[in-house]
């Protein structure tokens, strides 16, 4: 098998990846089991190089392959056709470099063109459709659903997305910077600035300190906290479990308060920078977070006891959206959410990261249903509050040490990527420099361009009303997505 | 007639001016429950005045249906308020029979408002008037069995048939009254969309029922839908007063034991909506059986108190 | 005031079958009326109607519409009037029946009462003038909706039926999208009376059955037919012999 083999977070030359010819490199990746993380294509003179980043999990490494496409060739035979983990890939790959994949089964537009998405319907008098959005009722993201239903019954969903394309890729590509990178998804703000740092600092071959990678994974932890106490809360408010709601929403802000104490942002916006962290976390702001942590933790506990001995909420979430293994595995569902339906995947763990080989890793009962996506979600806060009172013990140690380390260049010709285990999931981070030492191409996938079919696949053969519960327990990013 | 006079007039404003203040204090029961201090109960009056003052928005798809419906609702539920007792078994209209004229006119108001929900043409109004039209036929035939129940038990035809069960029937009557304040409470979670059957604070249009049905209503069409929701609640509670509260005392002690009636219920549905969550829509067809299954025991009971078995 | 327990029982189904059949006049009035008048035309055929009645067509179903209009409006004139030709079978119609009276005096009112209101309140609407606005109907800021995003007629009846299972028999016609990449689904659903699928079509299929076994003796031949007349005089001439 003709691949090069790298580690999460290494830089390697550009001109090292073997370029393989399309069908041999399609032969090789069906005659493989690993799962893509990266699928993407970049300009290169008068054609396209097509670049596939596959995952061994279970040996912590990254195989990377490419092919050279000719401008001219306007399709190829469809990889998805027998391996439908590719399906997203491709599709954006058609729509960012007009090269139609062959036989894809559903070859439909990712961000643009949404005028021209043609909806799955189903045919009978006896079923109506029901459109849901791109405004919703609440202050969330736009999206469009619609339902095929027969009364209350859903028999298909079909999500379609890209209301809030911005031309993210391009944008890097011409004006790289932190802000920019954490203003691409708004709730994932530390995951996002992390992993493009982490690449950046690749490409110019910096070497961080361990303090700022130390507190740069506090942060992470902290949002995962955050954000999966907000989603507990916003849960149990959709099926109208007032005390729960209220509960989980004021603890949030104790830990999001915190987060204020440190950057000057509840969200952390300003804290990473290329080069390390911009704010130190001193032996007193260390023992305020490990005492308002406790507390938290304590509520948190507490609550989700009460909430999980009510019946009412009980019934609601148990054997609601069910996404089985098999949909899970085929559809590679990452993160969270593939954690609950028992693909166990956690890019923290399974790509060695120097801090986290220390912490142990608990495997999870998965039950595939809302319950399931609720239970991983207080599973992972009790996790992460322990992580940073491990990570922070460990910040003593290196006090003395410097927040930030000056900026380099670019090396040319360079490949870099970074995966980060965001709370959604994994979230991947490709950049490549050209002879010159200009960026080229910066490719990122969310954890949701996974997962967002998974939603689709889940809320069939509930009921419509249930839908708020499936989409609230999956909380999938409409702006990750769209870029 | 001055006595007649009062209770008109007592009659009359708590029909108008109740439904505000039962809506606010369950607001404010909410806000307790959640820590906070919660809107002022004057606040659910204050909106419906601005709804008054707002232009509307008419759909092009609706016919002259949306346009009609929500002065049949209103009607109609004013309407049907003037045939139920509040204090002294004293209503405004006193009929034999009311029980079958009071159902059938909030059901002319409900089928107006039915066709008025599905006139827009949106699946998500359709939606909200099928689950209502559904759960009516479980209520109505409930309801019809309890109040025959103590008609014939009490030999008066009209609503005064509510008035003094416990007196006139020693324990049964406990019980019998016990079991149809239940019913009637779960009609009224029912009729007027409260958790567990549906959730009023809630912004998710897949999940509604009743707040659905006007998602395209504005302006003073939208106010008088609002005002007549919540004169149903109060014509609802005022059943369950009625059934609760002795004869015989006097004026002032009634009002007092009345308004008293109001506010608990207000408290008691603002409680369950903070301590427990809407249960799946499945689930709450099994939910609304258990008012026709309580009716059916009253029935029960009815014939064992009258004939002996 | 009820003299036994019979006619109690009575009263209550009596009385609890009123109110359902009332309940599901609703649901089905509303089902028809809105689908087939309300909303977006749901098909290509229904966008096209034009109508072609005539006067002589409406006038007719006017004036039945009119009279049962008035016996929902004017009750006591109409029960009065027939209690006459009631007495020829009831003989004298006792004080009880009687007593109902008032109360339809009063459903007449109330009719009256709730038709002014109605028409003052719609005055009043307009009084009030303010802006309307026309818009399209809310369709969650989608640019493109289709006239199939509107509840159809199964499914505003289905949570109904769904609470009836156990006294129809729903013949499905289903295919679900059930793979990751649907190709096509359909649905289509109609009901079947319990009696009519579980006792009376078994029952004339056995028959069918049986008699399926005589087929031979009906196949169109002529000359067939002429031997079976021929054979039968033979026989009948034969017992004419022997008998007589």
């Amino acid at each position: 098998m003709n691949y090069y083999v790298m580690k999460n977070n290494q830089r390697i030359n550009l001109l090292d990846i073997p370029t393989i010819e399309f069908n041999t490199l399609r032969a090789q990746l069906a005659a493989t089991n690993l799962r893509p993380v990266s699928f993407f294509g970049s300009d290169w003179g008068q054609n396209v190089k097509l670049f596939v980043v596959l995952a061994d999990d279970e040996k912590g490494e990254l195989l990377v392959v490419s092919s050279l496409i000719d401008k001219n060739v306007k399709e190829y035979e469809s990889i998805t056709k027998d391996n439908h983990q590719y399906h997203m890939f491709e599709r954006e790959f058609y729509e960012q470099f007009n090269i139609k994949p062959l036989g894809h089964p559903w070859l439909k537009p990712v961000r643009k063109n949404q005028d021209d998405y043609e909806f799955f319907e189903m045919e009978g008098e006896e079923t109506h459709q029901v459109a849901v959005g791109p405004i919703h009722a609440g202050v969330i993201e736009p999206g469009h659903f619609r339902f095929m239903c027969q009364g209350e019954k859903v028999y298909n969903l079909e999500i379609m997305l890209g209301y809030q394309h911005r031309g993210v890729e391009d944008l890097m590509v011409k004006k790289p910077s932190n802000q920019l990178a954490e203003s691409i998804c708004g709730d994932s703000v530390i995951a996002y600035n992390m992993a493009y740092s982490q690449v950046m600092e690749e490409l110019s071959g910096m070497e961080i300190t361990n303090k700022a990678k130390l507190i740069r994974r506090v942060a992470l932890e902290m949002e995962r906290t955050a954000i999966h106490i907000g989603d507990l809360g916003a849960i149990l408010g959709d099926i109208a479990y007032q005390m729960g709601k209220e509960v989980f929403g004021v603890t949030r802000t104790l830990v999001i308060n915190t987060m204020l104490e440190i950057s000057g942002s509840r969200f952390g916006r300003g804290l990473i920078t290329v080069g390390g962290v911009n704010f130190d976390i001193d032996k007193d702001l260390s023992k305020k977070i490990v005492d308002v942590l406790n507390n938290v933790k304590n509520t948190v506990e507490k609550m989700t006891r009460a909430t999980l001995k009510s019946s009412t909420v009980m019934s609601r979430l148990e054997k609601t959206g069910v996404v089985s293994n098999e949909i899970a595995n085929e559809l590679n569902l990452v993160g969270m959410i593939g954690r609950s339906c028992g693909i166990n995947l956690d890019s923290r763990f399974d790509f060695c990261d120097e801090f986290y080989k220390d912490f142990e890793r608990k495997s999870f009962n998965a039950t595939n249903d809302a319950y399931s996506r609720f239970r991983i979600r207080y599973k992972e806060i009790i996790e992460s509050i322990s992580f940073v009172k491990k990570l922070l013990k460990k910040l003593e140690g290196y006090e003395k040490e410097d927040l930030c380390v000056p900026v380099k260049n670019f090396i040319p010709n360079s490949f870099a990527l970074s995966v980060v285990e965001s709370w959604r999931g994994e979230l991947v981070h490709v950049a490549t420099t050209d002879g010159e030492g200009k960026l080229s191409r910066y490719k990122i996938k969310d954890p949701s361009f996974n997962n967002w079919y998974g939603l689709s696949m889940a809320v069939r053969n509930n009921g419509i009303s249930d839908f708020p519960l499936c989409n609230k327990g999956f909380d999938l990013s409409y702006c990750g997505f769209d870029l | 007639m001055d006595n007649n006079l009062m209770l008109t007039l007592f009659n009359i404003l708590i029909l108008l001016l109740a439904p505000f203040f039962v809506i606010g204090i369950i607001k404010k029961t909410k806000a307790f429950w959640s820590g906070r201090k919660g809107v002022s109960i004057f606040q659910p009056l204050f909106d419906t005045i601005r709804l008054f003052k707002k232009d509307r928005t008419i759909s092009t798809t609706t016919s002259w249906v949306f346009n009609f419906a929500p002065a049949v609702v209103f009607v109609t539920t004013l309407l049907a308020g003037l045939f139920v007792p509040m204090i002294n078994c004293y209503s405004i209209i006193n009929v034999a029979g009311a029980f079958i004229i009071f159902s059938y006119i909030l059901g002319l108001g409900k089928f107006f408002a039915l066709i008025s929900a599905m006139d827009t043409g949106s699946s998500f109004e359709g939606m909200g008037a099928s689950r209502e039209a559904s759960f009516t036929t479980i209520v109505e035939p409930a309801f019809f069995i309890i109040l025959a129940s103590l008609v014939a038990l009490s030999g008066n035809y009209t609503f005064a048939s509510l008035a003094d069960v416990i007196k006139s029937n020693g324990t049964f009557g406990i019980l019998i009254v016990i079991l149809a304040v239940v019913s009637l409470f779960v009609m009224l979670l029912t009729e007027c969309s409260r958790v567990p059957v549906d959730d009023p604070t809630t912004h998710l249009e897949l999940t509604m029922i009743h707040e659905v049905m006007i998602l395209d209503n504005s302006g003073i069409d939208l106010a008088l839908i609002t005002w007549a929701n919540g004169i149903k609640m109060v014509i609802l509670m005022a059943l369950i007063a009625n059934l609760i509260i002795p004869l015989g005392i006097g004026f002032g002690l009634s009002v007092g034991l009345f308004l008293l009636t109001l506010v608990l219920l207000a408290v008691i549905i603002g409680t369950l909506e903070s301590g427990i969550a809407r249960l799946r829509m499945s689930h709450v067809f099994e939910f609304v059986f258990v008012m026709s299954s309580f009716a059916l025991v009253v029935a029960s009971l009815a014939a064992v108190k009258m004939y002996g078995i | 005031m009820v003299d036994n327990i019979t006619m109690f029982i009575a009263l209550i189904l009596s009385i609890a079958g009123l109110a359902l059949v009332g309940t599901m006049a609703i649901l089905c009035f509303t089902k028809a009326f809105s689908i087939v008048f309300l909303g977006e035309p749901r098909s290509e055929k229904a966008k096209e109607v034009k109508e072609d009645t005539t006067v002589s067509f409406i006038v007719p179903m006017s004036i039945l519409a009119l009279f049962t209009l008035l016996i929902g409006i004017l009750p006591q004139y109409v029960f009065a009037f027939m209690l006459k030709p009631v007495s020829v079978f009831v003989g004298e119609i006792n004080c009880e029946a009687l007593q109902f009276i008032p109360l339809m005096q009063v459903v007449s009112l109330t009719a009256f009462v709730i038709i002014a209101a109605v028409a003052v309140l719609f005055a009043v609407k307009y009084v009030f003038k303010n802006k309307n606005e026309k818009y399209c109907t809310w369709g969650c800021g989608y640019n493109k909706p289709t006239s199939r995003m509107q509840y159809s007629a199964s499914s505003y009846a289905s949570p109904f039926i769904t609470m009836l299972t156990p006294l129809f028999k729903k013949v499905v016609d289903i295919k679900k999208p059930k793979t990751i990449f649907p190709k096509d689904a359909h649905f289509e659903m109609h009901m079947e009376d319990v009696e009519e699928a579980y006792f009376l079509k078994p029952f004339i299929k056995s028959v069918e059955k049986f008699f399926a076994k005589f087929e031979k003796i009906q196949n169109g031949n002529i000359q067939q037919y002429i031997t079976y007349g021929l054979v039968f005089l033979a026989l009948a001439l034969v017992c004419v012999v022997i008998l007589g």
